[in-house]
């Protein structure tokens, strides 16, 4: 089965938002 | 705008593993860049050295904060690399289909960067501290002009380039298919792809319209049937010739249809006769 476009636009925004709030809680983390 | 349907050859599964790895580490590696940066930045100057002596003791959590946004750069590159070699088109991969964000690098990274010396400079200008926030705006203002630069010269190609639409041809190996990420690239290949078939376009029209306009003259000259050139211009009996002056009527032509501006139509002119020179002798 291949992705739709749906599939893809969907996986790009939630590993994007997921990396972007990751890195954000690893900096807020560090930073104490 | 026309909009591209992604082409996709590869299993769901392929194609999410790829993604997530490589943008997932691109994304992450970007947005702790910028997270730590404006941390430090909001905290000021702490760092003492043999040199230059702070007053003020660092809190906790710095030296984390510095290493980590060195050292995320390189995570930023790796994934930057898995998430674009799906440009390269001699192996065809997951990542030569869909949504390809991996050009927006540049503009994400000038505008987060203008973002923070912004905060920073809000904070100096807080503080009291006026030369301070005025530099600072006046480096966030430098990010953004280096951030919308490509967008501002060449969205259309970068926008259809996310899409699928036209790239850049790449070079071989790992360097040729980053190039092709290059914002700058993308953009000029995107205006002369679309100049180029404008201009084609154009001369197929003029090509399709001068055999009538032959047809015409040949009705009142019944020595000009020999096409478009022969209509205007007396037959030579040099081939050499008739390519020459055909040449020029074409360039003629895309003067007139104004496609070729004064300079262009000056120096391709100069450049078939320098030819037809070079062929006589």
């Amino acid at each position: 089965m291949n992705p739709t476009r749906l599939y893809m636009f969907l996986l790009h925004v939630a590993v994007v938002a997921g990396a972007v709030a990751l890195a954000i809680w690893v900096v807020e983390r560090l930073a104490g | 705008m026309r909009c591209y349907a992604p082409r996709v050859a590869s299993p769901w599964w392929r194609y999410t593993w790829h993604t997530t790895l490589g943008l997932g580490a691109l994304a992450f590696s970007v947005a702790a860049m910028l997270a730590a940066i404006v941390r430090l930045v909001d905290i000021g100057t702490c760092v003492s050295h043999p040199v230059l002596v702070s007053t003020r003791p660092c809190p906790e959590g710095v030296g984390a904060l510095i290493v980590l946004a060195g050292s995320v750069s390189f995570l930023g590159f790796l994934g930057w690399a898995v998430y674009a070699t799906r440009l390269d088109r001699r192996r065809p991969s997951a990542f030569d289909e869909g949504p390809d964000w991996s050009i927006w690098w540049w503009p994400g990274l000038f505008l987060g960067g203008a973002y923070a010396f912004a905060r920073a400079a809000d904070t100096f200008r807080a503080g009291g501290d006026t030369g301070a926030a005025v530099a600072m705006w006046a480096t966030g203002a430098v990010f953004v002009l280096m951030g919308v630069a490509p967008l501002a010269f060449g969205w259309r190609g970068l926008v259809r380039r996310t899409f699928g639409g036209p790239r850049p041809p790449a070079a071989a190996g790992l360097l040729g298919s980053l190039q092709t990420l290059n914002p700058a690239a993308i953009a000029a290949h995107a205006i002369t792809t679309a100049a180029a078939a404008a201009r084609e376009a154009e001369a197929r029209k003029a090509a399709a319209a001068e055999p009538r306009a032959a047809g015409t003259a040949s009705s009142a000259d019944a020595d000009a049937a020999d096409g478009p050139v022969a209509a205007t211009v007396t037959p030579s009996a040099d081939p050499h010739d008739d390519d020459l002056v055909s040449a020029l009527e074409r360039l003629a032509a895309l003067h007139r249809a104004g496609q070729l501006d004064d300079g262009e139509f000056a120096r391709a002119k100069a450049q078939v006769l320098r030819r037809a020179r070079t062929a006589d002798r």
